[in-house]
């Protein structure tokens, strides 16, 4: 049977080295594709949505985790040298496109929680137009049906949680401390009952959220 | 959501309970599709808080490695203090071939001075030896070679032999 050959042109190949080096977690390549997707962010950001400096790189901070948690779970990887995504289909646009894909959700999501910012769809739709993207093809790329959608949907979560709660699950969670060890260190609450009912309220809260976003996506 | 339930999700997960409890626990998780789905989202969050935990601490190194390089970017471009600022959207893979034009341009315009100052200093070197008598020939070229001169016209009092006889008179060390 014949094979195949994929020509790949020089910036294809470096995004491949990028994202296999990520998945492979090699610090230095991570940290080339940190850089590799900042310096387009920021040139970029603004023709994608508007939002001051320090909320841009809030976006840029959750756009990156949710990234690279994308390829721990292999919804884009490397097959012979080429970068894929769902379905072992090849990823067409740059992975730079597929990360304001994702940098624009995030900036949604922001957006719900600081409604001060509008959503200049059009300006969105100009940019990922001149170069030939269609943010549809790749709705299923950023979100995961059935089960998978559910994890996402909590990483998501969590990225929006109150410092407060934020916290205390990471410690409790995380750090694996016990809440009399957590009590200490948190003054503020005055005792253990008050931050069992905290913790549990956090959970709760996480959950209604979790559900409610999932449900909504499911009827979508 | 049952507390007292999270509560052991919490010890089994956290590694606190010993077999016994386990095996009881995981039995009855089995039995009951509330408290597995209980189960699955607290792993969930676990494993979600983790691994965004381990991504900021890497994400805070590489923001600070980002910053310094591009602090540093900004301070070789322009060799001041002050353009040591954060620059958020700085373009490096955009510099880098500027930065080597740049260069390329330089070393072309400096060869073409080089060029240019040795040809002129050379030239009048060439003239000299290409003259017919090998004497003289820059002289000539700033008062002008024979060609220069037209011979004198034949109204031209420089041929009048009055004139000469009368000069010839007034120097009187002949």
């Amino acid at each position: 049977m014949a094979k195949t050959i994929q020509f790949r042109a020089p910036i294809q190949e470096n995004e491949a080295r990028l994202v296999a080096g990520m998945a492979d977690k090699r610090r230095r390549t991570q940290y080339e594709l940190y850089a590799y997707c900042s310096d387009y962010f920021w040139d970029n950001y603004r023709g994608v949505f508007f939002a001051e400096e320090n909320a841009a790189a809030e976006i840029l901070q959750n756009t990156f985790i949710a990234f690279w948690e994308n390829i721990e779970r292999k919804k884009i990887y490397v097959e012979d040298g080429i970068v894929m995504g769902k379905d072992n289909k090849l990823l067409n646009g740059s992975i730079l496109t597929y990360f304001m894909s994702i940098a624009r959700n995030k900036y949604l999501e922001y957006g719900r929680e600081h409604p001060v910012y509008a959503d200049p769809e059009t300006e969105l739709g100009r940019l990922l137009r001149a170069e030939g993207f269609d943010p549809n093809e790749y709705i299923d790329m950023l979100y995961d049906s059935g089960e998978n959608m559910m994890i996402n949907i909590i990483a998501d979560v969590i990225s929006h949680m109150s410092p407060r709660c934020s916290q205390i699950l990471t410690k409790f969670y995380y750090e694996e401390k016990k809440l009399e060890t957590i009590l200490m260190e948190m003054p503020t609450i005055e005792s253990y009952d008050a931050l069992k009912t905290k913790k549990n309220k956090c959970m709760k809260s996480l959950r209604k959220s979790a559900r409610e976003i999932y449900k909504r996506k499911i009827n979508s | 959501m049952d507390e007292k339930f999270q509560d052991r999700i919490d010890n089994y997960l956290l590694n606190r309970m010993d077999d016994a409890e386990k095996t009881e626990f995981l039995r009855e998780v089995e039995q009951d599709e509330e408290k597995k789905e209980q189960l699955e989202f607290t792993q969930d969050v676990k494993d979600s808080i983790r691994s965004r935990e381990e991504k900021l601490q890497a994400l805070k190194q590489f923001q600070r490695q980002y910053e310094q390089e591009r602090k540093t970017a900004a301070y070789h471009a322009t060799g001041t203090k002050q353009a040591a600022c954060y620059c958020p959207a700085p373009k490096v893979a955009a510099t880098e071939p500027v930065r080597s034009k740049k260069k390329i341009w330089l070393w072309i315009s400096g060869v073409a001075a080089v060029l240019v100052v040795g040809f002129l200093a050379i030239k009048p070197m060439f003239d000299y030896e290409s003259s017919p008598n090998y004497n003289g020939a820059p002289m000539e070229q700033m008062r002008g070679g024979d060609e220069v001169f037209s011979p004198a016209p034949a109204d031209s009092t420089d041929n009048d032999t009055i004139k000469y006889n009368i000069e010839k008179k007034v120097n009187t060390d002949e």
